[in-house]
């Protein structure tokens, strides 16, 4: 979906569910990719969002960026929320007190109320199988706070609570794989995206709100401010980990891989970490550890897409 | 611009005068199925039937398509009749004898409760894939491209879109807003390297002068310069390394 471009951006909806006017720092993704995923799931929709970078711009009191129904949890709960309201409605609907209805029944998080805090009602949630969309915007730490370290930081990332120094390199474990974790539910949708690539998001996003059960989407979403790097070079940069096959865009449709952009030349991860403040330490040894990493994650993926076939 | 108010199932709506129903009906959450109709694309909607309401005005009713309707004071609509779903039902089992492939289409079928067609299924010789010609990749190519490279060939049952004479278009420029259009994703493009096919004609790709990637069709590059004036050189990189 990638391959679309300048025309066909003249027929995406221009109806605006998550607004202007929010008080994200300049030139955020993730900021973007919510304009981008409430423009595909539409009006119908009923948001359970977990404090968060997301959740502190969007709706100040008593101001609100939202034009949907909208519930702000605490970090860990989103997902158990909104499989709640899902039963509820159901039940409503069932009783003959509200109509019949198609009601999109999303949860969204960062990657700290999704990888770290929120892990366990997520979880539940994915098993038991609500008709719902989990949506985490995975900045790679906790940003709002100032940048402290999550279990979604990646390998030799420089944050508050893993600064770079003489006896540190970073961010010492590996990112955890929250998709991998979420197809491990054996539930219908999995999928990877990026604002970067908005047709692929959009059309990702469309597909597990039409699934029925529960779906899953990760979004890298580039924080410049968390990244160390330029406002206006993140959607770059969101390209740069997709072609580095840092973070391959993929779906899993019923256990079925998919990979939904091929990088038309792979780029070494040098061009994706080069230039990132939070990168800018690591030596060459660090980086090829990195390098190795990626090229085995990558082939894996590859490989569970060639299966699937 | 004159505001109006409209009853769409017994609720009383705003609405601008002339504004199509469906839209009006889509902003107040109300679900109206459409498959030909875009919002951006004015000459659209009216030909997959699939928006059927009842539209009761001075004391008569007609059924009509809703994405073409206009909105006047006095107007009440019903989208869930007993009519409006019987009607809808045969559009429907029509649509799925032409394209029973269609995942689309199946979906749509399900949701009003359609397990099967009852009639023919298109299958074998006149095998069409996925299209319903609905004529919306036309629209597209024609309002919001400009190059109208494509049109509805022939008549009646045989009637599909294409280029003319199946003959690979000198007027296309391979942007591929038809296929990003199309309801039922019936119309194929594939990239390949720096190879663009659609419509049977082969689109070769400017590449990137610094990173090499091949990123937009020459013939789209010579639409736009063009019709914006803008200069060529600044198609030589791709959005990353401008």
């Amino acid at each position: 979906m990638d391959r679309f471009s300048v025309f066909s951006s003249r027929l995406v909806d221009k109806s605006e569910n998550f607004t202007s006017g929010h008080r994200a720092c300049q030139g955020c993704a993730e900021a973007l990719a919510v304009r981008h995923v409430m423009k595909a799931l539409g009006r119908d929709t009923i948001v359970a969002m977990s404090t968060g970078c997301m959740e502190i711009i969007s709706s100040p009191l008593p101001l609100t960026a939202w034009k949907v129904p909208w519930i702000h949890n605490a970090f860990e709960n989103s997902a158990a929320v909104i499989s709640g309201c899902e039963a509820g409605m159901k039940a409503m609907m069932r009783k003959g007190i509200i109509p019949q209805k198609k009601i999109n029944f999303v949860a969204m998080g960062g990657d700290g109320a999704t990888a770290d805090i929120g892990m366990g009602p997520l979880s539940g949630a994915l098993e038991r199988g609500h008709d719902m969309v989990y949506i985490c915007y995975d900045n790679e730490a906790y940003m709002n706070t100032g940048i402290q370290r999550s279990s979604s930081t990646p390998f030799g990332a420089s944050t508050t609570t893993s600064p770079a120094g003489k006896d540190s390199m970073g961010q010492h474990t590996q990112k955890k794989n929250m998709p991998q974790i979420a197809v491990a539910h054996d539930i219908p949708y999995v999928a990877t995206a990026c604002p970067s690539f908005p047709f692929d998001l959009i059309e990702k996003v469309k597909k597990a709100a039409e699934m029925p059960g529960a779906a899953y989407v990760h979004i890298l979403s580039v924080c410049p401010t968390g990244w160390r790097i330029q406002p206006q070079d993140a959607i770059k940069y969101g390209r740069l980990a997709i072609d580095s096959c840092v973070f391959p865009l993929y779906e899993v449709v019923n256990g079925e891989y998919r990979l939904t952009y091929t990088p038309y030349r792979k780029l070494p991860v040098t061009e994706y970490l080069k230039g990132q403040g939070r990168f800018r330490h690591l030596t060459d040894k660090e980086i090829q550890l990195i390098q190795d990493k990626v090229d085995r994650d990558y082939q894996k993926i590859l490989k569970r897409c060639e299966e699937g076939r | 611009m004159e505001n109006i108010k409209i009853v769409i199932d017994g609720k009383e709506v705003e609405a601008i005068r002339d504004q199509s129903v469906l839209d009006v009906a889509r902003e107040n959450g109300i679900y109206i199925p459409a498959l030909c109709y875009h919002p951006e694309v004015e000459a659209s909607g009216g030909s997959c039937r699939v928006c059927l309401v009842e539209a009761h005005q001075n004391g008569r009713m007609r059924l009509v398509t809703s994405c073409n309707y206009p909105a006047r004071e006095g107007l009440e609509i019903k989208t869930d009749t007993d009519l409006v779903r019987r009607i809808r039902k045969g559009v429907v089992e029509l649509l799925l004898s032409r394209v029973p492939d269609s995942d689309v289409i199946r979906e749509l079928a399900t949701r009003d409760g359609i397990e099967d067609t009852r009639f023919f299924k298109d299958e074998g010789d006149n095998y069409r894939y996925k299209c319903i010609a609905c004529s919306l990749c036309t629209l597209v190519c024609e309002e919001v491209v400009g190059v109208s490279a494509i049109s509805m060939l022939n008549r009646g049952y045989e009637k599909e879109p294409g280029t003319p004479y199946h003959k690979a278009s000198q007027a296309c420029i391979g942007c591929g807003a038809c296929a990003y259009a199309c309801p039922t994703q019936a119309i194929a493009m594939t990239d390949e390297g720096a190879l663009r096919k659609i419509w049977g004609r082969e689109f070769s790709m400017v590449s990137c002068s610094v990173c090499g990637k091949p990123y937009i069709p020459e013939a789209q590059v010579d639409w736009i310069v063009k019709t914006t004036g803008k200069e060529r050189s600044f198609f030589d990189k791709c959005p990353d390394h401008r």
